[in-house]
């Protein structure tokens, strides 16, 4: 008897262990055929986020025809249906330039706030150049050997300036598409990327994990926390975004600025523990809430400055948006609801610098 | 909670399996399966449990009536009424309201009662029917009324087939539940694994993957050029067929898992060759009861052949509406009423035509089509498209639509039912091949394609 409650032990063992590689052959095949069957990707296949960008003579930028999960990338790597390099006659072409904001991120596909432009405004040809980490300085890049080409008759400019607030100059921000991440490994298995999507980890448990990856973090920065919005970092965003305006003022387009919106206002009570704070932290670490949302809210200042000086018109989506919780599915990226009403804001201005009506 | 869900899987069932089987008695297996259905159904809504637990209570409570004072009529009445009661509202007040007023504005009337919009219990068409034919079976000394109130509310509440059957009668499970100390738990998980696997084949592979297609095609109908209308019901046939046998076979595995053997609810119906065959094949539970419960008490097929005629009428129209408070519902059980009616009639030509499973199939698919209408417009709008030629589209991707759908058919004609299919019998062969299929339904459940059931809706 003693002898066979072990064995017995290892053989159940012995079973479990052939049901798990079983399950799970079964569930990378399943997980692989339904994606060649209704997505058209390869059965062997290994697509990640990082598909969706390239680098090359033109810098960082979409690839085209690109396609990642609910992402899917034209014939010169924007997001949204392809476009020629020459404009069509008679239809005025605008380019939205941004990051992972303009791109879209929680909204289905065709309702991020580019797409719901596009679809309300037959008569104009709206295409989303957003790249998903892009800050300003990497965008002047983009517009002079990419964009320009393209010859838009308006430039909407939807910037990102938390970007600032981190110690690389151009930030790579995961955020959901992970876009900067390492390079993908030569197997990646898409049933653990659909679990991950539909098992949500405990937003405590998410939160704990953050703040141990924040601090370890603040404990190789040299300058530690932020203590007030750092004056230097609202400089660069300046000097970046007017040097990008003035560039594509050159080139005959117009341009609109649109102020940034956040999720909070600032004033909350308990901002430093939500969630989607100590997220945008990971990427910010050296910055509170409060600095985070102080420091949107002075470059926003600045922005308006730069719109000013360089007589462009400027869009405040922040002053609508701003404080909106269920406009936003985490502290930066629009929801559904957060992309149409951004949409909503922002037409009537662009269809008047469109169709000539504000000014250079 | 569904079954085809991660919860289901990962937690539910695992935690309520390896209690069961730790507890020794029946009477503890019995309290544990009455706690599970309840957590099952609270799931949903919690509020609802007590109109599950009201009419449990009013049945049991009924049946030892029964037992106390021997077959009396008011024992039937006063607790049936109570159940249909609870059906009648819930399901049919506001039907019935909005029926009215309809009537009286066309008269010039205005509306005449309030239209109340309350929230269909899930599965109470259901649970009102095991209660019902309890009482009913208590009443005519088929079953004899059961002391245990756990034993009964086991029943009712019975997670696997609480909320969209099947339509499990007392005296089917009575001795199973009875003896539920003695179940064999190896032979069980053995033999349930192999249905429930079956079951999420059915739903998550073919189902499912063909409602991706039908729900958008026949959202837009108005659209679809004939052809394509044609291809959007014969996916939905399928996906309606794969969507409640793969419920029923899940139903079974899980009965099975615990003790209990829950009888087979669909019999390949796409093989029959006449409508009579049809229904017993389709939902056999609820055309079982509809003949037990309603057509045989109303005479039958014992009168004239008119009176047969009738009584069929009449039984198919109450098994419509009991689908849903909707006109769809009723012409579509008139509609069932008048081919089985036909059929009674006309029987010995019938048998005659040579392509008649072909007939039949082709009217079982049209009968689908007052089924899945929304309403009368819609139907007529689909028939219109069917059967007049128009040149609409035919959306994008309809290869592989046409592809799973002909699969899908020819799986339902010459492939093997849940109760037909024999997993192999050898444990190294037969635990990869379920564990690699089942692992292919959860990419797909993960890939949060699953949907709920269509019955949930009844």
């Amino acid at each position: 008897m003693r002898r066979s409650r072990p064995r017995s032990a290892l053989r159940a063992l012995g079973w479990l262990g052939l049901l798990t590689c079983a399950v799970l052959a079964g569930a990378e095949c399943g997980a692989r055929l339904d994606d060649l069957l209704f997505e058209g990707i390869p059965f062997s296949a290994n697509p990640s986020s990082d598909d969706l960008v390239t680098r090359d003579e033109y810098g960082r930028h979409g690839r085209p025809y690109a396609r990642f999960q609910k992402w899917q990338l034209d014939n010169l790597g924007f997001r949204g249906p392809d476009v020629a390099r020459a404009p069509m006659p008679g239809v005025p072409r605008v380019l939205v330039m941004g990051a992972s904001e303009t791109f879209g991120l929680h909204e289905p596909p065709g309702r991020e706030f580019v797409a719901v432009l596009r679809s309300a405004n037959p008569d104009l040809e709206v295409i989303n150049t957003a790249v998903v980490g892009m800050g300003l300085g990497s965008m002047n890049i983009y517009w002079q050997r990419l964009l320009a080409s393209l010859r838009p008759a308006v430039v909407l400019i939807y910037p990102t300036p938390l970007f600032y607030l981190a110690d690389e100059p151009a930030p790579k921000r995961a955020a959901g598409t992970g876009a900067g991440a390492p390079a993908s490994p030569p197997f990646r298995s898409r049933f653990l990327d659909r679990l991950r999507g539909v098992l949500h980890m405990p937003h405590f448990i998410r939160c704990r994990l953050d703040e141990r990856t924040i601090a370890a973090d603040l404990a190789r920065a040299p300058g530690g926390m932020f203590t007030a919005v750092p004056p230097e970092r609202l400089d660069d965003y300046q000097r970046d975004l007017t040097q990008l305006v003035q560039e594509i003022k050159d080139s005959g387009a117009r341009v609109l600025l649109v102020t940034h919106a956040l999720r909070y206002r600032g004033g909350e009570p308990d901002l430093e523990e939500r969630f989607d704070v100590v997220e945008e932290r990971v990427y910010n670490p050296r910055a509170s809430g409060r600095i985070l949302s102080e420091f949107n809210t002075a470059a926003n200042l600045r922005l308006q400055e730069v719109a000013r000086a360089q007589a462009v018109p400027v869009i405040d989506l922040a002053a609508v948006l701003t404080g909106c919780e269920e406009c936003f599915g985490d502290l930066v990226h629009f929801s559904e609801l957060g992309s149409a009403r951004a949409a909503a804001v922002i037409e009537p201005v662009l269809r008047a610098a469109a169709h000539g009506g504000a000014g250079r | 909670m569904l079954f085809n869900s991660l919860v289901f899987i990962f937690l539910f069932l695992p935690v309520t399996y390896l209690v069961f089987w730790a507890l020794r008695s029946t009477p503890q297996r019995h309290v544990w399966l009455t706690i599970t259905g309840y957590v099952f159904y609270a799931y949903w809504d919690v509020r609802f449990c007590l109109l599950m637990a009201f009419s449990t209570l009013v049945s049991y409570a009924a049946g030892r009536a029964f037992l106390r004072y021997g077959p009396r009529r008011w024992i039937l009445w006063v607790p049936v009424s109570c159940d249909l009661a609870l059906l009648g509202f819930f399901k049919y007040a506001g039907f019935f309201a909005e029926t009215v007023n309809a009537v009286a504005r066309a008269a010039h009337l205005g509306p005449l009662l309030p239209v109340l919009h309350v929230v269909l219990p899930v599965g109470i068409s259901f649970y009102t029917f095991h209660t019902i034919s309890y009482i009913v079976d208590c009443y005519r000394g088929v079953v004899r009324p059961t002391r245990s109130l756990f034993e009964f509310s086991a029943y009712v509440s019975l997670f696997s087939q609480l909320v969209a059957g099947p339509i499990v009668r007392f005296r089917q499970i009575e001795s199973d539940l009875e003896n539920l100390a003695s179940a064999d738990r190896r032979a069980g998980l053995y033999a349930g694994s192999s249905f429930f696997v079956y079951g999420l084949v059915e739903k998550v592979l073919v189902a499912d993957s063909l409602a991706r297609f039908v729900n958008p095609w026949l959202a837009d109908y108005t659209h679809l050029s004939s052809a394509a209308t044609w291809l959007a019901m014969l996916g939905y046939s399928m996906q309606l067929y794969f969507d409640f046998s793969g419920y029923s076979s899940m139903a079974v595995g899980l009965g099975l898992m615990f003790g209990l053997r829950i009888p087979q609810n669909f019999n390949s119906p796409y093989r029959a060759r006449d409508p009579s065959d049809f229904w017993r094949r389709w939902h056999i539970s609820l055309s079982t009861c509809i003949r037990d419960y309603l057509f045989i008490p109303l005479g039958g097929s014992r009168g004239s052949k008119w009176l047969t005629v009738r009584n069929i009428m009449i039984s198919m129209f109450l098994g419509g509406l009991w689908h849903g408070a909707n006109f769809t519902f009723i012409v579509w059980g008139l509609y069932w009423g008048t081919l089985l009616a036909l059929y009674h009639l006309l029987g010995r030509y019938w048998d005659a035509f040579p392509a008649r499973g072909v007939l039949m199939f082709v009217l079982a698919l049209c009968g689908w089509v007052l089924f899945r209408a929304t309403d009368l417009h819609m139907a007529g709008g689909v028939f219109a498209r069917m059967f007049v030629p128009s040149s609409g589209v035919l959306p994008a991707d309809w290869e592989l639509f046409l592809a799973l759908a002909v699969l899908a058919t020819l799986w339902s004609v010459f492939g093997p039912n849940a109760f037909e299919f024999h997993a192999p019998a050898r444990p190294l062969v037969r635990v990869p091949l379920l564990g690699f299929v089942f692992g292919m339904t959860l990419a797909i459940i993960a890939g949060s394609r699953a949907s709920p059931f269509l019955y949930f809706q009844f």
